[in-house]
């Protein structure tokens, strides 16, 4: 009878096993619960308890992270933001790496059905999770309860943002990134063309002459010839629109864009337009002007050689050049960076793509009244003139310094700095030289050449910009086609043959099977929406 | 499966007994309760984690919205088989998958075969375990860093090209390139998972009764002649059940893997069944299609598992899985 305690211990272990594997399975259903009192039990505080008595509430809101590490609920930011609006703000951290590991991450919450309360789709997802109604109708809160937000977007804008609703009834279910302004540009190294000793060039053949003396000669003088890259882009040909642009191709960050070709609203990468960019970019990357690695260099690969001061010219976000200059600067101190703009080609009128529209900013999860409504106050604080500065400066002590009286912006450092969450996203030329002139009253000597060495780029880049026809076109026109909307064959079909595996015959073939295999489809419901929204 | 002959035996025993099923049952029940709570978990996990989510394909028969339920999505018939079928890379999908899900049993699955042999051969004790453990090292790295390393190796500024240059040819940019794709997922698979593959097998070589090693010797049986007659005939079994194990994931190939190699100048060689329905499902959250296609995958699984399976009791007795 020895045993027998021991098969008591066995048969007890077995049920404590059994029993942890059925909890384990009701336990999903208890956080639910428990969440739901919470958000119960602030909308019953609202009436009784004022102000001190009520419980902070936070809204999870997810973007795209500079900082490499979670903002906090009770972190400087969100503190900040609490003290104005009573709402706090938190988001895990979640990688950006090109928006390929965010979008999986949002994708894999949203999966599991716990959207976070306010986050930035990515790459179309917003289509599916309008279609589903999980996404908060926003028409008649909106107004209510962020006036600004609704004021300063214009009326037009709205109606492209109503005519991405799925049922067709024109409700509200984004907040967009609005820019009235030329965003993008295309930038060249002035240094370099000192040391090589020519001019900014005005064309095609001249930019292709500095792109070849860049390529022979030592233009970053650091007694190398050869490690200069002339012009580089990204993996999937992303970030090198200037060449696209040149050729009146409508092209967003890589993407191809829809515009007007012969009065109709067409898929740029179809048109003889992307026929003869392709014929071009060909050409730079046979002779080694453009990056031989473009089409492998990951986002951060490509910033390395812009910082190691590897690269002559690229294309990328005017606002931006700023970080990108004080990079260069660590490397070679003689840096000078200025607008390329577009340089001309012979029958073809370039321009940079414009969006007002440029994508949907803000989705709110369809949770409760409150979440909403919480999440439109941090929205309107956002885009409130009155908070401007602290929308643009950040956080005190981490973002910026006062000294004798003067705020000092601190150097960017994405491992101590939380990311501005709530950064504006309405922007004009009127708020973009407000914001330049935020940076450079709060700037030592060294950082306001910088900023004035970026100015100039953005003022410059200002006439090239041009509004496309498809601003704002919902990416629903994609519903069932899903290569097409990822732009997966154009991407393979463009780099086969920019890397001269495939001879430029093949774009036809291209042009065939993208027409074929949805494109046709696709093409009918883009010009529908067009014709909708009656621009 | 031990569960399971387990089972059969004891039903075996009460048949014999001529007693009705019931009251064997019951009475069993009696006797062993212990044995049958500590067996409790198990089922329980197969029920909860494995038998139950099986329902969940109907989705593929739905229109399935992840909002609104399972039960208020529409149902939809073969309509995402037949979208799967009539997409128009379909062809090119489905006959890359087959090349590397071959590639895999050809190139890949008989690797660690040979370095279980080579392991086994390894005379210092010390020596066998320290490499043992290098080899398994590869396999705690995700797929994702290793595709990183393999991107950097290969780069134009990277170990191999630089080697290229040294010799004075070209470098060669061999991740944008069709004709290196499929060699270069059999190899990082190969360099992954080759030497964790071992344990096993090393695990049946041990259990080899040194007395048939012994007389093999007295009849004067080298060391080559004892792998080939001794070691391998009596690995086999294992060897067998390894490739029933993998032939039933014949079409789900390591969706990190090939997704984390791929460019778009290797869609034609390398877009394989994982990437499309990532591309389609989970990107664009059309999760019946996804289940549709998976369950494509498992039906085909199955049926190559089967056939395999009665191939493998023909070649030798109580030689299959089942």
């Amino acid at each position: 009878m020895a045993h027998t305690p021991r098969r008591w211990g066995y048969a007890a272990m077995g049920a404590v096993l059994a029993t942890a594997v059925l909890s384990g399975c009701s336990g999903g259903n208890a956080g639910e619960q428990s969440d739901g009192n919470r958000t119960n039990a602030g909308n019953g505080g609202d009436p009784g308890g004022q102000g001190k008595a009520e419980e902070t509430r936070y809204i999870e809101v997810w973007r795209n992270l500079d900082s490499t590490f979670a903002i906090e609920k009770d972190g400087p930011y969100s503190k900040m933001v609490q003290a104005d609006t009573g709402v706090g703000l938190y988001m895990p951290f979640v990688a950006w790496n090109s928006g390929s590991a965010y979008v999986q991450k949002l994708n894999t919450r949203i999966a599991s059905g716990e959207l976070p309360d306010l986050f930035m789709p990515w790459q179309g997802n917003e289509a599916a999770l309008m279609k589903q109604g999980a996404l908060a109708d926003l028409t008649e809160l909106l107004p209510e309860y962020a006036p600004h937000v609704w004021d300063r977007i214009p009326q037009e804008v709205w109606d492209v943002v109503r005519s991405a609703d799925p049922s067709g009834e024109g409700r509200i279910y984004y907040v967009p990134l609005v820019q009235t302004y030329t965003y993008y540009g295309a930038y060249i190294r002035q240094d370099w063309l000192d040391n090589v000793g020519m001019e900014l060039p005005r064309t095609k053949d001249e930019y292709v002459e500095v792109l070849r003396a860049f390529r022979d000669q030592d233009a970053n003088g650091n007694g190398d010839p050869s490690d200069e890259i002339p012009v580089t882009g990204r993996e999937q040909g992303r970030w090198m629109d200037h060449l696209f642009g040149m050729y009146g191709v409508a092209m967003w960050e890589g993407l191809p864009m829809w515009d007007l070709y012969d009065g109709e609203l067409t898929y740029s990468a179809i048109t003889p337009n992307m026929k003869a960019a392709l014929e071009f970019a060909q050409m730079l990357y046979r002779e080694r002007l453009l990056d031989p690695n473009t089409f492998l260099n990951k986002g951060s690969e490509w910033t390395a050689k812009i910082y190691n001061d590897k690269v002559g010219s690229w294309y990328h976000i005017n606002q931006g050049m700023n970080v990108r200059i004080e990079n260069i600067a660590k490397v070679n101190p003689d840096v000078n960076l200025v607008a390329l703009g577009l340089p001309e080609v012979d029958g073809y009128d370039g321009f940079i793509t414009n969006t007002q529209i440029n994508r949907p900013m803000w989705v709110i999860a369809d949770k409760d009244e409150q979440t909403t409504i919480d999440a439109l106050s941090l929205l309107e604080w956002s885009a409130d003139p009155a908070h401007a500065e602290q929308v643009q400066l950040g956080v005190e002590g981490m973002h910026y310094e006062v000294q004798d009286g003067k705020r000092i912006l601190l150097p960017s450092d994405p491992d101590r700095q939380e990311t501005r969450m709530l950064a504006s996203f309405i922007t004009g030329m009127d708020e973009v030289q407000l914001q330049a002139q935020f940076q450079r009253d709060s700037s030592t000597p060294e950082q306001l050449r910088v900023f004035e060495m970026r100015d100039a780029i953005v003022a410059e880049m200002q006439p090239y910009g041009k509004t496309v026809a498809g601003d704002g076109i919902p990416s629903s026109i994609y519903d069932g086609y899903s290569d097409l909307k990822n732009h997966t064959m154009y991407q393979e079909y463009m780099s086969k043959i920019i890397i001269g595996e495939w001879p430029i015959d093949k774009f036809d073939e291209f042009v065939d099977k993208w027409t074929k295999s949805g494109g046709e489809e696709v093409t009918a419901r883009a010009r529908a929406w067009y014709n909708l929204i009656g621009r | 499966m031990a569960d399971a002959a387990q089972a059969r035996r004891t039903s075996h025993n009460t048949a014999v007994g001529a007693r009705p099923q019931r009251q064997g049952l019951l009475r069993e029940l009696r006797n062993y309760w212990p044995l049958y709570a500590m067996a409790m978990p198990g089922v329980l996990f197969f029920l909860v984690f494995k038998y139950v989510p099986l329902a969940g394909s109907v989705i593929a028969f739905k229109d399935y919205m992840i909002f609104k339920g399972l039960a208020e999505s529409p149902w939809v018939g073969w309509k995402h088989f037949r979208a799967f079928f009539e997409y128009p890379d379909f062809a090119r999908v489905f006959r890359n998958t087959l090349l590397i899900g071959l590639y895999n049993l050809v190139f890949v699955f008989p690797f660690p075969i040979v370095l279980a042999l080579l392991f086994n051969e390894l005379r210092s004790m010390a020596y066998k375990r320290t490499l043992q453990t290098i080899y398994y090292v590869p396999h705690f790295f995700s797929w994702v860093i290793i595709a990183g390393i393999t991107f950097d190796v290969l780069s134009n500024t990277g170990i191999v090209n630089a080697l290229r240059e040294w010799v004075g040819l070209e470098p060669v940019l061999f991740m944008q390139e069709e004709r290196f794709f499929r060699s270069i997922v059999v190899l990082t698979s190969i360099w992954r998972d080759a030497g964790w593959g071992t344990i096993v097998l090393l695990a049946a070589i041990a259990g080899i009764n040194p007395e048939v090693y012994e007389s093999a010797l007295v009849d004067g049986a080298g060391r080559i002649r004892q792998i080939f007659s001794i070691t391998l005939p009596l690995i086999m079994p294992t060897v067998l059940v390894l490739f029933l194990l993998q032939i039933g994931h014949f079409l789900d190939l390591s969706f990190e893997q090939i997704y984390n190699l791929l460019t778009p100048m290797t869609y034609g060689v390398g877009d394989v069944i994982d990437t499309y329905v990532y591309r389609v499902g989970i990107i664009e959250a059309q999760y019946s299609s996804t289940t549709a296609i998976g369950l494509f995958q498992s039906v085909i699984g199955l049926v190559l598992v089967l056939g395999f399976n009665s191939l493998a009791k023909r070649y030798q007795r109580e030689g299959g899985l089942f």
